[in-house]
């Protein structure tokens, strides 16, 4: 950490808060009875969950034909949201991993959080590339490379959807580990707070006997560095593999090769939408704004803009290849994307996620939460949008015209998206209510003390070779 | 190719309105057809708290119960005492004839187990050489049809035979004016027995009638008593075609006869190109048109005008003609001068002027015995109009009428109203497979035993007779008509005995009558006047199944050559009086500006007998890639002006009669016609499949002399203002790509489908084909080298007519299920092979120069195939004999490889067709007891969320190699036949092994510098291989070229 | 009473900087802090108290290459070795599609190898009992625990160096664990 004081720096914990407030604030919703407004919210996100349930379990009864999808356009809706979601959980390791590595302390009120959605994002992800295929129940065994009886059957390491199953499932154990292993001192505090028995005894084991030992804390730090240390490239990779499903085809609007960071920054730019719009619910429905102070909501809304207009640079160079390349095919592919029958959801991906997001230049937006909200729902819309343009104008008009069709989505496939947010907020809310949902520990850490800071100044060099 | 012809599918493609698109781009548009498709009431899922509960917890439970399910387990009973026909596991061949129509094609069918399960052509036969259509293939599902007649029935209700030999044997006892009732019958034996029953009666008729007549054809030819005849069209000798409205390639007469012969002159041998010149003047765009080197569509009357041109061209005259655009006319005299002896002018109009005049042409060009044989008449066509008319007329007065072989004259007989209600005092009895409208008003009705289940013979031509004989014992309760007919004439010998004693008349061979018989009956084909010798000749030849070797016909033809002594029909017709009618009829038609309707047989339900089928229903028509219904296909200037578009629905009156239909429109025809297709909108009687689709146009049939009339002229057309949903296999779906002609004419031209003109061709062989198929590109990796076989196909574009028999062959062959009109809407046809359509020019074009295109897709079995690459499973590799294969119990279902199909081959199995209730009345043949004896049992039945697709018959394939194997050799080139091959009619598939140095197609890939690949540059090396379509156009009938006429 | 039986001496501090400075007055004094507990990572303190440098980066190499190998020769083995297939005209055998799978299973082996190593080596496991010397350890509560078994007889010293250096409260435990002792 540097000794350099920014204003940033200094408002990281606003309100002369000292440690027993930082625990007392945190963990006042988890010690204190559901308030209304939440039980309301959970309501609502279990009834969508519900509904998902309904509508995958119709679509596994029946078929996938109860989709809208065709002999041309064999993907829509269902890979659109699995990369999307991949795209939100991305936003999540950043925040905990990179962010730690560039010892940006900013983040340390924000990273519980943001890890929390990484994982239940991914989740949400993952059920796609199990509920899109033929005959799920027997997929999800035979994508995995086990000894079989049925001689030396393998599994196709050239596929990159094979890639798409052990990146997803390292991401996730991977950020699940990291994640769990960042809750376990807060557990243990409130383990050592907790009233009644089964409280002390659940959060007792899941803090696994935590006891804030000198040595334990100095290999905890370790053990947190090199694990961001491994996510962070891990997280990238996961989306370039990701990309690879589409950039490894030979359909054109696919078969390129700016895909990769193309993507990434994609994941990037959505994952922050989607932190903003929860924090700024969350902070203010918690009175969390001392600790997500409006110097996080600033920073990010920053992030967005800069990851936004990369986005929008990539656009560009898609056209500007398509063209160059002289390819018949895909100088098509692109023209037809901006007017052809999907022009419509072109658009609203252009206005969505490289022209509004322009607003950030100006700090009193960055500033108005209400505004923050309202864009950083644009971003989660415009990169759902970029997902199914991707996937659905390239595959709806390929080679051969006597091929061509029009997709058009089913209430079911509608019904299973509405269903994955709610899978995804229930498990957020239940998150907000059970666990602590701002990393004590380490924002007490960041409490500002200037003595510290030097101390802190003095240990850079122990730390630098681990990093 | 110059900027002013385009490439382009789909008039929406061509044309679409801007709200037309708005209604496309809302997406959240409350009416998503798929929407309504699955409704729950459609899927019988009304979501009450029950059934939410129900799925809820499926979806929660889905994994683990599928995990325990219990699989029902299937008994299966072997042979106790083998029949000695019959080994399991092992297909028996039986030489039959077609019962599809009247052509009496000689046909292969496949036996498993006892069970018929495929209709495959007969080589040894002289009429169709192998080639079957469409609708003759799928003959064999109507055997299991649950809509069959399972016992006879009389008015009240099921009879036993006994009781129906009782009951008619008082009937006939009394009765003295008796009428047997049928469609043209081909049958000797069957005329026999027939004559001979009506002899019972003082005064007994057999009225023969076609739905779609050739009555005034017949009629110019026949010399008046006896059979009526018909020229034997040798299309395979004819170097200049000219057909006036004749879709001789599709449903006239005898479609893969002539199929076979004329393609036999678009075979283009490199060493000498030579092609025949086919000229095509017709109303509508049909089969045959979009084959034609140059097609002017003219309305009815121009026709005639037209003909009246041609007349005075050739045979010399002065009455005023249409001399077409751009003397379309004269160009076409002109090229008949030259070809005297060598051409065949046929028009396909019921109309006897018509027909006279071009028999006068004909004469004049010394066709006749040349092209046109008349010592070997065909026999196919004896509806006689004038005598059906008279019995309508007066059919109260008969005290008996028998309907024989499905003859369904209430529905497909323009008085068919009538009839039926005159019919009521009469006793009628209806004789036929299945339930149709005139079975309804008869007061007995005798289940008859299908084609397949039933001895008999056919004559098609006056010198070909050809055997049926049954495949399987008649699966309920029936009897062929001929059987009961002998018995009630009081004949006592069986029906067996009584056709082999007509044969034993015919047998010129000169060996035994057993020896004759037994011979006959294997190769299920005599044709008399040729010595036996020379048909096992033929036999042998043909027997190394080398479909492409000339040779064997030739010898064949040599043999009908010799025995060829040149007859012209006496010409009774005064040509020149016709002549004068015809222009007078031209005049008039000029005048009046009043729309001409024409109605057309479907080249797939045909006349309607085969309205009930489904693997027919689901057939895209070649043209317009329709299925499931029929509609009124309007020209594209007149649609555009009144800015109308596909699937609007259209209220048309012509003399009395009105009907509703929803439109198509329909380039290249002739500006004011109409046309609309028989044998839809059946009743409800038929059966599930069949009922209600489309609408009945026969009550717009007129009588004109003595012939019905397949024209008239409209009175009125109204908009409705509905859209129905039409389901085409084949459109852009609403979207303008005016700005883009250019584009996709480049992508098509260079990329699709590659074209030259025979002039370019002589001088360049590999005009049009810009890159060569040699895989000059570089690769990163070497190839794998295929050791043992290398299988690969290669397709003549330049003599595929696009008529679709081979996807009916395919359906057949490999299980292939049908979806039904509400799945094709949402594009979900399984067809393994379809057959991609393209126009190219201007559609509103009326001189020549719009141009179609047919191209049969299906996989390409790349040796590259991108869908290997991604399926993450392993489901879909390649065989080291370069198949793709794909594993159907190994699939998952993720589709990535059907997205990463630049040819869009591959077919997911979306529901479970063969379980789920939604598809239980079209998919019948997976999903009922019955349908399922269709079943090949050497190919799997797909299961829910499987990916499938063309496997080059693979089933096949192991077949033959099998056989070769055990006799210790390679397969001979040509042994193996993939079933889209075999069934073409015009021969423009090949299938063969490319490590075999001499087989066909190893020549063709190395040499053949008309081959080229789809998509070469994606580079995905395809075993498929495409041959340059070749246009015998000179550049003045180059499209376009010729300067437009308004009509 | 087991062997495990250990007497701490506890001195309770309210910030970091005053437990720093309480155990650099204590190590002064040469009295051997034994650890010292607090609600978040106190940077400096593993200096302070001479830990060693932990070998878990080690360990976290070697399992993230056991990984790597283990992925390289999986593939190998299943689609060159064991049964090579023509997949797409490829080669049997392809460097490039190793790639992703090798890294995705380096990190996983990398991940869950380093921090079970991490949770054993600190004996951290779900139903371990936790021993604490004050309830406010986890909220905001420093503690500096001495050996009193090391502290032979100068008890009083220690306690007033630590009260000097500002420790809110002195006291005494004992704990009996085997489990408890993370010093190796």
């Amino acid at each position: 950490m540097s000794t350099y004081i920014s204003p940033i720096r200094n408002v990281e914990v606003q309100g002369g808060m000292n440690y027993h407030d930082v625990t007392e604030t945190v963990l006042k919703p988890l010690e204190s009875k559901p308030n209304k407004l939440w039980l309301m919210a959970l309501g609502l996100s279990s009834i969508a969950l519900a509904i998902g349930l309904y509508c995958i379990g119709y679509s596994l009864f029946v078929g996938i034909g109860t989709w809208g999808l065709d002999k041309t356009v064999g993907w829509a809706f269902d890979i659109t949201n699995f990369v999307f979601w991949v795209g939100i959980g991305h936003a999540g390791t950043l925040i905990s991993a990179i962010l730690l590595l560039f010892r940006q302390t900013w983040r340390n009120s924000i990273n519980r959080s943001a890890e929390a959605m990484t994982i239940f994002a991914v989740i949400c992800a993952a059920l796609f590339p199990l509920i899109h295929m033929g005959r799920p129940w027997l997929g999800a065994i035979w994508v995995f490379p086990i000894p079989n009886t049925r001689g030396p059957l393998w599994v196709n390491f050239n596929s990159p959807l094979l890639w798409d199953v052990f990146a997803i499932s390292t991401y996730f154990s991977v950020s699940l580990v990291f994640w769990y292993l960042g809750l376990v001192p807060d557990f243990a505090t409130v383990r050592d707070r907790a009233k009644n028995k089964i409280a002390k005894a659940v959060y007792g084991s899941l803090a696994l006997g935590w006891n804030g030992s000198a040595r334990t804390w100095y290999r905890f730090e370790l053990v947190s560095l090199i694990l961001a240390g491994l996510a962070t490239p891990l997280v990238l990779s996961v989306h370039t593999i990701v990309s690879f499903d589409f950039a490894t085809s030979v359909m054109p609007g696919w078969h390129t090769t700016i895909f990769p960071p193309y993507f990434v920054a994609g994941a990037i730019f959505s994952g922050f939408g989607m932190v903003q719009t929860l924090l700024v619910v969350m902070r203010k429905v918690y009175k969390l704004e001392n600790m997500i102070t409006m110097g996080h909501m600033e920073a990010m809304a920053k992030i967005v803009l800069l990851t936004g207009s990369l986005v929008g640079i990539a656009y560009g160079t898609e056209f500007l290849m398509a063209w160059y390349s002289g390819n018949h095919f895909e100088s098509f592919a692109f023209v037809n994307r901006a007017f052809g029958p999907y022009a419509w959801a072109y658009w609203i991906m252009i206005s969505c996620n490289v022209i509004t997001p322009q607003l950030y230049w100006f700090k009193k937006v960055r500033t108005n939460m209400l505004l923050t909200f309202i864009l950083s729902i644009f971003v989660n819309i415009g990169m759902w949008f970029e997902r199914f343009v991707i996937i659905v104008t390239s595959l709806h008009r390929d080679y051969l015209p006597s091929s061509w069709s029009y997709y058009e989505p089913t209430w079911i496939e509608f019904g299973i998206l509405l269903g994955t947010f709610g899978i995804f907020f229930t498990f957020f809310f239940l998150f907000a209510k059970f666990f602590p949902t701002v990393n004590m520990f380490e924002v007490k850490t960041i409490i500002h003390l200037p003595t510290q800071e030097e101390k802190t100044h003095e240990q850079q060099p122990a730390e630098v070779p681990v990093g | 190719m110059s900027k002013n012809h385009t490439h382009w599918n789909g008039l929406e493609q061509y044309h679409a309105k801007p709200e037309f698109l708005q209604g496309q781009k809302d997406e959240f548009q409350e009416d998503l057809p798929i929407e309504e498709t699955f409704s729950e009431e459609k899927l019988g899922l009304s979501t009450n708290r029950r059934d939410f509960l129900k799925i809820f917890g499926f979806g929660l439970t889905a994994a683990a119960l599928t995990a325990c399910v219990e699989k029902p387990v299937r008994k299966s009973i072997p042979y106790v005492i083998k029949p000695e026909t019959v080994t399991p596991g092992v297909a028996a061949w039986y030489a039959s004839t077609c019962g599809g129509c009247s052509a009496g094609c000689g046909v292969l069918v496949k036996s498993r187990e006892g069970r018929p399960i495929k209709i495959e052509g007969n080589r040894e036969h002289a009429l169709n050489r192998g080639g079957v259509c469409a609708t003759g293939q799928a003959t064999v599902l109507d055997l299991y049809d649950n809509a069959r007649i399972m016992a006879p029935k009389g008015k009240e209700g099921k009879m036993t035979w006994a009781n129906v030999d009782a009951a008619l044997g008082q009937v006939f006892g009394s009765a003295g004016k008796v009428a047997v009732v049928s469609n043209t019958i081909t049958s000797p034996s069957g005329r026999e027995i027939i004559s001979k029953f009506l002899k019972r009666f003082p005064n007994g008729r057999h009225i023969q009638y076609d739905p779609v007549s050739y009555h005034a054809l017949a009629a110019v030819h026949s010399e008046g008593g006896g059979m009526m005849t018909i020229p034997g069209y040798h299309f395979d000798k004819a170097e200049v075609i000219v057909s006036f409205e004749a879709d001789f390639l599709g449903t006239f007469l005898s479609g893969p006869e002539f199929t076979k012969g004329w393609s036999k002159q678009r075979h283009l041998d490199p060493d000498h190109p030579k092609m025949s010149k086919h000229f095509q003047f017709e109303s509508r765009m049909s089969l045959t048109g979009s084959n034609a080197d140059l097609r002017i569509p003219m309305k009815p009357s121009q026709l005639a005008g037209a003909l009246v041109a041609l007349y005075n061209e050739i045979v010399g005259g002065s009455s005023a003609g249409f001399a077409g655009p751009g003397n379309a006319i004269k160009r076409a005299a002109k090229a008949l001068k030259e070809a005297k002896g060598k051409s065949i002018v046929i028009c396909g109009v019921n109309d006897v002027d018509m027909q006279a005049v071009v028999k006068a042409i004909n004469t004049e060009l010394r066709n006749y015995g040349a092209t046109l044989d008349m010592s070997n008449p065909s026999y196919q066509a004896q509806g006689n109009d004038k005598a059906m008319m008279e019995f309508a007329k007066n059919v109260a007065s008969y005290d008996a009428v028998i309907f024989l072989d499905d003859a369904n004259p209430v529905y497909d007989y323009m008085g068919g109203a009538d009839l039926a209600k005159n019919l009521e005092g009469v006793q009628s009895i209806y004789f036929g497979t299945k339930e149709n409208e005139t079975s309804k008003v008869c007061k007995y009705v005798l289940a008859q035993s299908h084609s397949l289940e039933s001895w008999g013979d056919a004559q098609p031509r006056k010198n070909y007779f050809s055997i049926r004989q049954p495949l399987v014992r008649p699966l309920y309760d029936t009897r062929q008509w001929e059987e009961c007919l002998l018995k009630w004439s009081g004949d006592g010998t069986t029906l067996y005995k009584f056709i082999q004693k007509t044969w034993a008349g015919i047998n010129t061979s000169g060996s035994s009558f057993k020896s004759f018989w037994e011979e006959s009956v294997r190769t299920g084909f005599v044709e008399v006047g040729v010595v036996a010798a020379a048909i096992s000749e033929l036999v042998d030849g043909e027997a190394h199944g080398d479909s492409h070797n000339d040779g064997d016909h030739e010898v064949a033809r040599g043999v009908v050559g010799e025995e060829i002594n040149v007859v012209v029909p006496t010409a009774s017709f005064d040509a020149i009086g016709s002549v004068r009618t015809l222009s007078s009829a031209y005049q008039t038609g000029e005048k009046s500006a009043g729309f001409e309707l024409v109605i057309f047989e479907s080249t797939k339900i045909r006349t309607g007998r085969s309205a009930n089928n489904p693997w027919l229903q689901e057939l895209p028509d070649p043209i317009s890639k329709v299925t499931w219904d029929n509609y009124i296909s309007v020209p594209y200037a007149y649609a555009t002006e009144q800015k109308w578009e596909d699937g609007m629905t259209i209220t048309m009156s012509a003399g009395e009669a009105s009907i509703t239909a929803p439109i198509v429109i329909q380039p290249g025809q002739a500006n004011g016609t109409l046309a609309i297709a028989v044998g839809y909108g059946r009743d409800k009687v038929i059966g599930k499949v069949g009922a209600g689709v489309g609408v009945d146009v026969y009550p717009m049939v007129s009588a004109k002399g003595d012939n019905f009339s397949y024209y008239g002229t409209v009175a009125s057309i109204t908009a409705t203002g509905e859209k129905v949903d039409l389901a085409k296999t084949q459109t852009y779906i609403g979207y303008e790509l005016e700005d883009k002609r250019g584009q996709i004419e480049n992508r098509i031209s260079d990329y699709i489908v590659k074209e030259t003109t025979l002039g370019k061709y002589e001088e360049n062989r590999a005009s049009g084909n810009k890159r060569l198929s040699s895989h000059h590109m570089i690769s990163l990796w070497d190839v794998h080298d295929k050791k043992g076989h290398h299988w690969a196909m290669a397709i003549d574009l330049n003599k595929c007519t696009g008529c679709g028999s081979c996807i009916v062959s395919c359906n057949a062959e490999n299980n292939i299920p049908v979806v039904g009109k509400q799945e094709v809407l949402v594009r979900r046809e399984m067809h393994w092979m379809r057959i991609d359509r393209y126009f190219k020019g201007d559609p509103s074009d009326q001189s020549g120069g719009l141009e179609t295109l047919h191209q049969p897709m299906l996989c390409q079995h790349c040796d590259n195939a991108p869908c290997e690459t991604v399926f993450p499973v392993l489901a879909t590799v390649h065989s080291d004999e370069g198949l793709n294969q794909q594993i159907y119990n190994r699939c998952i279902g993720t589709r990535y490889c059907a997205n990463n199909c630049p040819y869009k081959v591959r077919r997911f199995n979306w529901f479970s067709y063969y379980w789920n209730d939604d598809f239980k009345d079209v998919n019948y043949m997976q999903r009922e007891k019955v349908g399922r004896l269709v079943l090949n049992p050497d190919v799997t039945v797909r299961a829910r969320g499987v990916m499938e697709k063309c496997s080059f018959c693979v089933q096949r394939i192991q077949e033959k190699k099998l056989k070769a194997k055990t006799e210790m050799r390679r397969p001979h080139d040509g042994e193996i036949q993939t079933a889209c091959q075999q069934s073409c009619p015009s021969d423009a598939i090949i299938f063969g092994d490319l490590n075999d140095g001499d087989s066909q197609i190893s020549k063709l890939y190395r040499f053949n510098m008309r081959g080229y690949h789809a998509l070469e540059d994606v580079k995905t090396l395809p075993s498929v291989l495409y041959m340059t379509k070749v246009r015998n156009k000179d550049e003045g009938d180059h499209a376009g070229s010729i300067e437009k006429e308004n009509v | 009473m087991s062997n495990n039986l250990q007497k701490f001496l506890l001195g309770k501090y309210k910030s970091p900087d005053a437990t720093c400075s309480g155990v650099e007055s204590l190590q002064a004094k040469g009295i051997k802090v034994y650890d010292v507990y607090s609600p978040f990572p106190i940077h400096g303190m593993e200096n302070l108290l001479g830990f060693k440098r932990s070998r878990l980066t080690i360990a976290a190499f070697i399992f993230g290459l056991t990984g790597t190998i283990c992925a390289v020769l999986m593939q190998v083995y299943m689609l060159v070795w064991d049964w090579p297939m023509d997949i797409g005209g490829k080669p049997a055998f392809q460097g490039p599609a190793l790639v992703p799978i090798g890294f995705e299973l380096t990190v996983l082996f990398s991940a869950f190898g380093m921090v079970f190593t991490f949770l054993f080596v600190n004996k951290l496991f779900p139903w371990k009992k936790a021993v604490l010397f004050d309830d406010r350890i986890t909220d905001d509560c420093f503690v500096i625990a001495v050996d009193q078994a090391r502290l032979k007889g100068n008890k009083s010293e220690a306690e007033d160096i630590m009260k000097a250096s500002g420790a809110f409260e002195v006291a005494e435990q004992e704990v009996d664990d085997p489990y408890f002792d993370v010093n190796f």
